[in-house]
């Protein structure tokens, strides 16, 4: 088992061509075998399974052969060999409540959600994952449901129900003073009973806004993104009555110069004013083309603002951020009490309950994403279309339709950026910029993305 | 070619946590398969390899429709998994918990003793080969022949085949105390205590699309979510392990207008991934007892 942890994470976008997501159809078992690392994780071709049936004696044998191999594969009694055994306690509602069984001051620092005592911190999991308590010398690793439910699933952790004693067996492991005195009563030798899978399902699925669980949408679109390699933290935005810090922005544009904010009311385009009636560009003599197109420019656009709007309401769910997600390549100086700022933000909904997002939930979404300006490098008219893709705030989110994910990347664009016309006076237009365009409202995000299968971690589209 | 499995007597139990439908079993997941052609989507990790998304593992999800399905067929039945769960773990004492404990320590002990056995035989095959080295060593400089190596190392091997029976697996380890590997159960039923299908659960929610769904279903197809081709469902011709897929369905109303941009999307979107797009509708007014009356299309882009 240690050595399959220890294999990089394999990731089905490394080498695959864009029409051929493997990850978009059923696979065949058969061909399990090949993704082990011996054979240098090949990745089954497309083509290898027939149109239709053909009452051959061979198609059957093959299908045969091919849900053995599923069963065969399927059938699979997870076992912890003693070096790697990390064994863990559910203090849940069900069983013995966390905030009944455990004094308030041995569980310091933990959320509501934590309801699973890590008995040893052993294996390269909890790098990532887990809260250890605070205020005592003597500490204590709890963790998440979501987090529980994938370490028993991947096979790393033994999770069982506790009995009354189980707690202080496990402080009682340092010798304190002060653990002495819990020493189990009875005296009868009893055993935790371990949970199965499935008790586990049972215990940690639910509601997410009841106490240590969370849903299965949720869940699921976890195991997929660290089955794929990624960091994934609930974001602060989990909880549904936390204020989202709309993330004010520090003052780091800098403030006009001085030439551009003296003579760039000039040009600021506001000040075109149209006649009630008659044509939209007033006759005259003009000599740039500028002038003009200022004067048609009619239609309010989008401009992306490092500060909220404040008449935006705060994102409900679904359109609400859930997960932070940092890259693996993050994973070897990661540290969970000071993460730094994620990679990626995602929200998650579900195909079957819900509608695309109105233009007021993808505004106040976006608003919990971080403020990304295209870099100082990505000037000058070669670059215009990258400044196009670029999205000022980026947000993946995940569709999920039972069982099966979708990732899409909303992102800000910012077409109104993008004068056109501006060049056509040969560089005269450029002093015009800095003057502020007030324009608002309009536009909003424009989604951007496509649907992809499982394990298109990033779903970046292009 | 037979296969292998045990073969679960119906209904079967299908566990309901959070309003949606999974299956922990793998007998039961291959007995759907293979008898009523219920697919599911598997939405676990397998532990053998686990950083990966193209082979998932159990539990699996079952679409309403195809619990809703199977409950009507009387295939199955649905436990309230939670409450289950719940009921009998909290009272597990005595001598319940103390043969649920014995039959997992039988599994970790057997678990132990296959992979002890395994390095033992890894280690035995090491050093005979080891030994057989050091005899070729020693042989080489009095100038045997290199055929006389093979003979050596055959020997060798066969001595080593013949030692294997006679230091039974069991004498391993004998000095230690038998600590059992920790054994994680998949399934939390077990024949004995197989929940009852007493509490009557309400038959499963399911979108308007179910009699396109059971048309295509009680015609052989085997159906999928659709979600990765924008529509309804995936369906396909036979076990979509062995079969691509044919059509993507959506269900529309019998009397439901729609856009023309829909059928256009949707059959180049079809013939692109070679699907043929297919819309079917129930027409309320023809309906059987036996059968919802269900009519389908498929569109199919013309090239002229």
């Amino acid at each position: 088992m240690a050595d399959i942890d220890e294999d990089p994470p394999f990731n089905a976008q490394s080498n695959v061509d864009e029409d051929h997501d493997p990850s978009d159809e059923t696979q065949d078992f058969l061909l399990l075998a090949s993704l082990t690392a011996k054979s240098g994780y090949q990745i089954p071709k497309r083509g290898e399974k027939d149109f239709e049936r053909h009452g051959t004696k061979h198609q059957d044998d093959l299908l045969s052969a091919s849900r053995q191999a599923m069963h065969d594969a399927l059938d699979y009694t997870r076992i912890h060999t003693p070096r790697v055994h990390v064994k863990a306690f559910y203090y849940g509602m069900e069983g013995l409540d966390r905030d009944k069984a455990v004094v308030e001051e041995w569980r310091k620092g933990l959320d509501d959600d934590h309801v699973v005592l890590v008995e040893s911190s052993k294996g390269p999991h909890f790098r990532t994952m887990g809260k250890t308590t605070l205020g005592k010398k003597r500490t204590t690793l709890w963790l998440l449901p979501e987090e529980a439910l994938y370490l028993l699933e991947r096979g790393n952790l033994d999770l069982r129900w506790p009995l009354p004693s189980t707690f202080n067996r496990i402080l009682g492991k340092e010798k304190s003073d002060e653990i002495l005195r819990y020493q189990d009563e009875t005296g009868v030798e009893d055993e935790e009973a371990p949970m199965s899978l499935q008790a586990a399902y049972a215990m940690f699925v639910g509601q997410d806004s009841d106490k240590g669980k969370v849903s299965l949408e949720r869940y699921i679109v976890y195991a997929n993104l660290k089955r794929t390699g990624y960091v994934v933290l609930r974001a602060p935005e989990w909880e549904p009555t936390a204020p989202v810090s709309r993330l004010a922005v520090e003052a780091t544009t800098e403030s006009p110069s001085l030439f551009t904010w003296l003579f760039g009311r000039f040009f600021a385009e506001e000040d075109v004013k149209h006649a009630a009636d008659g044509p939209l560009v007033q006759t005259g003599m003009y000599r740039s083309y500028n002038s003009i197109y200022r004067q048609i420019a009619i239609i309010p656009r989008h401009k992306p603002s490092p500060t909220p709007n404040s008449v935006s309401q705060n994102p409900e769910f679904p359109y609400r951020i859930v997960f932070d997600l940092w890259r693996p390549t993050k994973i070897p100086t990661f540290a969970k009490s000071s993460p730094g700022p994620s990679d990626f933000r995602m929200a998650i909904t579900d195909a079957r309950f819900s509608t695309i997002p109105t233009l007021v939930q993808m505004t106040s979404l976006f608003e919990s994403a971080r403020w990304e300006p295209p870099s100082a490098g990505l000037t000058g008219p070669q670059k215009t279309y990258q400044r196009l893709q670029h999205g000022w705030r980026n947000v993946v989110l995940a569709v999920v339709d039972q069982g099966v994910i979708s990732y899409l990347q909303l992102s800000e664009a910012a077409f109104g950026e993008e004068k056109l016309y501006e060049r056509f006076d040969g560089g005269s237009g450029h002093s015009a910029k800095g003057g502020g365009t007030r324009r608002r409202g309009g536009g909003g995000g424009s989604g951007r993305g496509r649907g992809r299968g499982r394990g298109r971690g990033t779903g970046r589209g292009a | 070619m037979s296969e292998s499995f045990e073969t679960p007597s119906e209904p079967v139990a299908i566990s309901m946590i959070a309003g949606r439908y999974l299956l922990f079993d793998i007998n039961v997941v291959t007995y759907l398969r293979r008898t009523h052609h219920i697919c599911g989507v598997l939405i676990g990790s397998i532990p053998q390899i686990p950083q990966q998304n193209l082979f998932l593992g159990l539990p699996l999800e079952l679409m309403p429709e195809e619990a809703k399905f199977l409950v009507e067929k009387e295939a199955a039945y649905i436990v309230d998994d939670h409450a289950w769960h719940k009921q009998r773990f909290s009272t597990l004492e005595g001598s319940d918990k103390r043969k649920y404990l014995d039959s997992l320590r039988s599994k970790g002990l057997e678990a132990k003793r296959i992979a002890e056995g395994a390095s033992r035989k890894r280690s035995e095959h090491a050093l005979a080969k080891q030994a057989a080295q050091r005899r070729r060593m020693d042989a080489q400089p009095e100038g045997q022949i290199t055929s006389g190596d093979i003979t050596e190392d055959a020997a060798s091997e066969s001595l080593f085949e013949d030692a294997r029976p006679t230091s039974p697996t069991t004498s391993a380890a004998s000095s230690k105390p038998d600590i059992p590997y920790g054994v994680t159960p998949t399934t939390s039923y077990s024949p004995s205590s197989l929940p009852e299908n007493t509490t009557l659960q309400p038959t499963p929610l399911v979108p308007s699309s179910y009699p396109l769904f059971e048309h295509l279903h009680s015609r052989n197809y085997f159906i999928m979510p659709g979600l990765r081709f924008g529509c309804d469902y995936n369906v396909y011709p036979g076990d979509p392990l062995r079969f691509h897929s044919h059509f993507s369905a959506t269900s529309y109303g019998w009397e439901e207008e729609f856009s023309m941009i829909d059928i256009i999307g949707g059959g180049r979107l079809g013939t692109r991934v070679k699907k043929s797009f297919l819309i079917g509708g129930e027409d309320p007014d023809g309906k059987t007892d036996e059968a919802p009356a269900v009519r389908t299309f498929c569109i199919e882009w013309g090239g002229m």
